[in-house]
Order: C-alpha cells, then structure tokens, then sequence
C-alpha cells in the first residue's frame, strides 16, 4: 500500500504513542520539517481512511480544556505500512541516489 | 464565533453519520489548530468542505452498481410524478379541454400522496399508490393529454415504482431537495401557460442542472435524469420516423453516466491513503 506524504508524516507522527487530532498536525509538521501541513479536513479524512484500512486504531472521547478529543494509535498492521513505505522510498532514493553518481563521474568537465 | 459558524456551516459537507460521529470533535482541532489567525481557518475550513463532499463521494462509491441504479430508477420515477402532477395542475387550473375532470383531479390527489408518502420515508406506500397512478395515467387519459411525451414514457416510472414497493429504503429525502422540488413544481405550472406548455421541460431542464452540479459528489440525481432523457430519446425514435442525431445523444445520455459514474467509483475506490 502505498502512503502519500500527509498520512505517511501523520501515521509515523503516532509511532510513539497516540495522539489527539490537533497533537498529529502538529506533530507530522514537525516530522517534516514544516513540509507537511495538515488540514483539518485533510487529518480526519486521512485518519477515516487509515481506520477503515485497520492501520490506526481510535479511542474514545474525552474532554480536555473544554475541547472534545480522541486519541488514535497505530495498530501493528500500521507500523507494518510505515515499515514497507519508508524501505520503498529509502530504495527508491538509493537507486537515483547511485545514478546521480555515477553521471556525476561520467560526465564532462 | 464567527469562525465557529463558518466551521459549523462547512461541517455539513459530510454526511450525516460522519458529522454526528465526528463533528464536535474536528470543530475543536479546526479551532484549536486556527488560533486566531483568519487565514489559516479559511484554509482549514475550505479543506473541510473539500473533505467533507470527498467523504460523500466515497460513501456513493461504496454503494453498489446495482443499488445505485435501483436508487436511481426510484428517483426518476418520483421526477415523472412531478411532470405529471406539474401537468395535472396546469390542466385543471386552465380546464384545458377536460371531460373528466374529477379523473384529473383523483390522479393530482393520487400523486400528492406519493410524493407525501416519499417525503416521510414511507416508498412502499408511494410505490404502490405511484403504481396505481401510473396504470391510470396509461388506460384513462390520451397520451397527448397528461403524458405528452406518449406511452414509452410511463415504463421507467412503472419499475421505479415497482422497486419502491418491492425494496423500500427508508432514506428521506432532505428538507433542501423537498423544498427545491416544490419550488419548482410551482413555479412550473405558473410559467407553464407563459412558455406554450413547457412547463414539465423546466421540472426535467432544473433537475438536469441540479444532477449535473453533484454528480460528482452523489451520481444518483444525475442518473434519474440520464434514464428520463434516454427513455425520451427511445420514444422519439420509435415514433419520429427519421432518428435525428440529437435523438441519438438522449438514449446515449444514461449508458454515459452510468459508465461514467462506474470509473469515477472505480477511482476513488482504489485512490491510495
């Protein structure tokens, strides 16, 4: 299955533990170095999804500081995803990473 | 407050099980997350439209081809009530040459009660009476009376019907599409002597545009009216003599969207996370 990079950022962001909606955001931007920003609407439907795929597990409301919260954790089948999705792209970036390489002897000064 | 209001209004995008489930609590992150910086809440409150009318496309996804047709044969055939209750007012404010005119007035009565009926969620009542109505509609009345468009027309209302009192669903429709679709019955049969008679084509021109703005998010209306402009363009092609080319495009009309709206489904069904 392959992640885009909101969810990949927002599912690695509950690799230590779980989190509320408003903690992911900001979490996976800072993961990303401030490259991913995510919505409100972008989180929740990426998060529905991630529910419906049985990669992220959501517990039950509560109320913290007058906002209502749930927490979702990753699931093992979610770190499996992130597991396959991080090798895929450490792959992918060693491949053109060699190429890149080797142009770079090869080509004229 | 203002942002509240705005983040609240864009919250209905979704649909109803989702907003009930979720709501409150995506309320408090957008409102959380936008502090009180306005641009970012525009932003956050434009994706939750955005998401929210995804949601609903995904949701008409999962229904299968099947049901969505059944849906839809419903839909259309609660469309020709309408043309035929927009026909049957006209004919009896104008008296336009009725000799039976409690017949008129019992089939007008008839088809209130099936639109009643559809607007409770009660469609096993509306499709048995909605197929009295259509059997009337057939043996009673000359084809050119209340059913301009002859007799091909009343089969697909006949099945919608049919699938109505066989396999009700107990969906109400909005109080949005209720109202819109009174509106339009009204302002149909006002301007119908006004337009030499085209007052059912404003009924089928507005629900036309209507299916085509959500067809995206929910394909259902865009369907209904597909079969209405196929069944129309059948008959004109059983009965015109020469098929022109523009009778051709109205029976391709339904097969296009229902391929259509199977490829989008196909899309986002398989659209990664």
């Amino acid at each position: 299955m392959e992640l885009r990079p909101p969810s990949y950022f927002a599912l690695a962001s509950l690799i230590d533990g779980p989190l509320h909606g408003y903690a992911i955001m900001r979490r996976a931007r800072e993961l990303s170095d401030g490259r991913v920003r995510l919505s409100t609407g972008t989180l929740y439907a990426l998060l529905d999804r991630a529910i419906g795929e049985e990669l992220v597990t959501a517990g039950g409301v509560y109320v913290q500081g007058g906002r209502q919260r749930r927490d979702y954790a990753l699931t093992a089948a979610g770190r499996l995803a992130l597991e396959l999705e991080t090798e895929r792209m450490a792959s992918a970036a060693g491949v053109v990473s060699a190429r890149l390489r080797a142009s770079a002897r090869t080509a004229p000064a | 407050m203002r942002g509240r209001g705005l983040a609240q209004a864009a919250l209905r995008c979704y649909p109803p099980t989702m907003r009930t489930a979720r709501g409150a609590e995506m309320l408090d992150t957008l409102l959380e997350a936008s502090g009180d910086r306005h641009g970012v809440l525009v932003w956050n409150v434009l994706s939750l439209v955005t998401a929210g009318l995804g949601e609903r496309a995904r949701a008409s996804a999962r229904v299968s081809p099947g049901r969505t047709i059944a849906e839809a044969a419903k839909l259309a055939s609660i469309l020709y009530a309408c043309l035929w209750l927009t026909a049957g007012l006209v004919a009896l404010i104008e008296r336009r040459g009725w000799h039976h005119e409690s017949q008129v007035s019992f089939h007008v009565v008839g088809l209130l009660i099936v639109l009643l009926a559809w607007s409770r969620g009660r469609q096993r009542l509306a499709g048995v009476i909605g197929l009295a109505c259509t059997v009337l509609l057939v043996v009673a009345y000359p084809p050119d009376v209340l059913l301009p468009l002859s007799l091909v027309q009343p089969i697909l209302p006949a099945c919608g019907f049919l699938i109505m009192a066989i396999a009700p669903a107990r969906e109400r429709p909005s109080t949005a599409a209720l109202a819109a679709l009174a509106a339009l019955v009204i302002v149909s049969v006002i301007v119908d002597p006004n337009t030499g008679g085209f007052g059912q084509f404003i009924v089928l021109g507005s629900a036309s545009i209507a299916g085509l703005a959500v067809v995206a998010v929910q394909p259902r209306l865009a369907i209904a009216v597909a079969m209405i402009w196929t069944a129309i363009g059948i008959e004109l092609i059983a009965f015109g003599g020469t098929p022109p080319a523009p009778s051709k495009l109205l029976v391709a009309t339904a097969p296009a969207v229902l391929a259509a709206t199977a490829a989008r489904a196909r899309v986002i069904r398989r659209r990664a996370i």
